[in-house]
């Protein structure tokens, strides 16, 4: 495999400034409205509040680690070091979305079903998914090799992202407390303009911090991949 | 707590939801920004070539 991380420019960083603070605005706004202007639920009253942030954050760590199975396929299929930062980018982000994602959920689990956790197959999936993936980023850690890196925290990537659609799904297959998937039929109208203004403004975030992430992870494979400095020059 | 079925106050847990989000995606995000200045400088450092930055 030819390793061409130095082939091709990343775009700029101001780009990633730019959606980071355009996806922080989006979501100022759309959570000022969730906690302060969307009306109570009529039967969690103001607890399920929590849905504005809850619910952004769990489509985008699916959509971070899909984006993270993608450009591990990507890496595989071409070689290319580009889809390998790319790859580290999502994957890192996912996992620090499911984190919170799991945490939020822990708080809202208290007030509505009165436990912080149960093993219920919505949670117990997403709570695998979190692990998988912190164990790519760990794996990626310890392989100091960037092409047998790349390569199999890739496979371990495409292996882990099989629980990505059971989680999505797991309210449908099993028996499970946590409720349905919500759609634009089952979401009253007053409730959809802050869950839509924060799924979009935490999607901005992701993508900023993606691209700025990238960018590291290309910089540290072009120090990794740099030949070594002549003698005369040490 | 009701036996309604029916929940009220709960504004604690909401508070504690949204200030967890704020707390994570900003330091975070924190992280992100400083870990790529700090290897923008010395990709600058190296590309300046070792006399200079010695």
């Amino acid at each position: 495999m030819a390793p061409s991380v130095l082939a091709g420019r990343p775009s700029g960083p101001g780009a990633g400034y730019a959606l980071l603070a355009f996806g922080a605005v989006l979501l100022a706004v759309g959570s000022y409205i969730g906690l302060f202007v969307a009306p109570s639920e009529s039967f969690m009253g103001d607890v399920y509040r929590i849905m504005y942030v809850h619910v952004p954050t769990a489509w985008n760590a699916l959509l971070a680690f899909t984006f993270g199975f993608g450009s591990a396929v990507a890496f595989l299929l071409k070689g290319d070091f580009k889809w390998d930062a790319r790859h580290e980018a999502a994957v890192e982000m996912g996992v620090v979305l499911a984190g919170l994602l799991c945490c939020q959920g822990a708080i809202w689990a208290r007030p509505t079903w009165g436990v912080w956790w149960d093993w219920d197959p919505r949670l117990t999936t997403t709570a695998v998914m979190f692990f998988a993936f912190i164990g790519i980023l760990a794996l990626r850690r310890f392989v100091e090799d960037p092409v047998k890196r790349a390569t199999w925290s890739a496979v371990a990537t495409i292996i882990a992202y099989v629980d990505v659609p059971i989680v999505y799904f797991s309210v449908r297959w099993w028996n499970s407390l946590h409720q349905m998937q919500s759609s634009p039929e089952t979401v009253s109208a007053p409730f959809l303009i802050p869950l839509r203004t924060n799924a979009f403004g935490i999607l901005f975030l992701m993508a900023g911090l993606i691209t700025l992430r990238t960018r590291i992870a290309r910089l540290r494979l072009s120090q990794e991949m740099a030949p070594p400095l002549p003698e005369a020059a040490r | 707590m009701s036996t309604s079925g029916v929940l009220s106050g709960g504004w604690e847990f909401v508070t504690a939801a949204y200030v967890l989000s704020l707390v994570v995606l900003s330091t975070y995000s924190l992280s992100v920004v400083w870990r790529y200045r700090v290897e923008l400088r010395r990709a600058e450092r190296e590309l300046r070539g070792p006399e200079e930055s010695a």
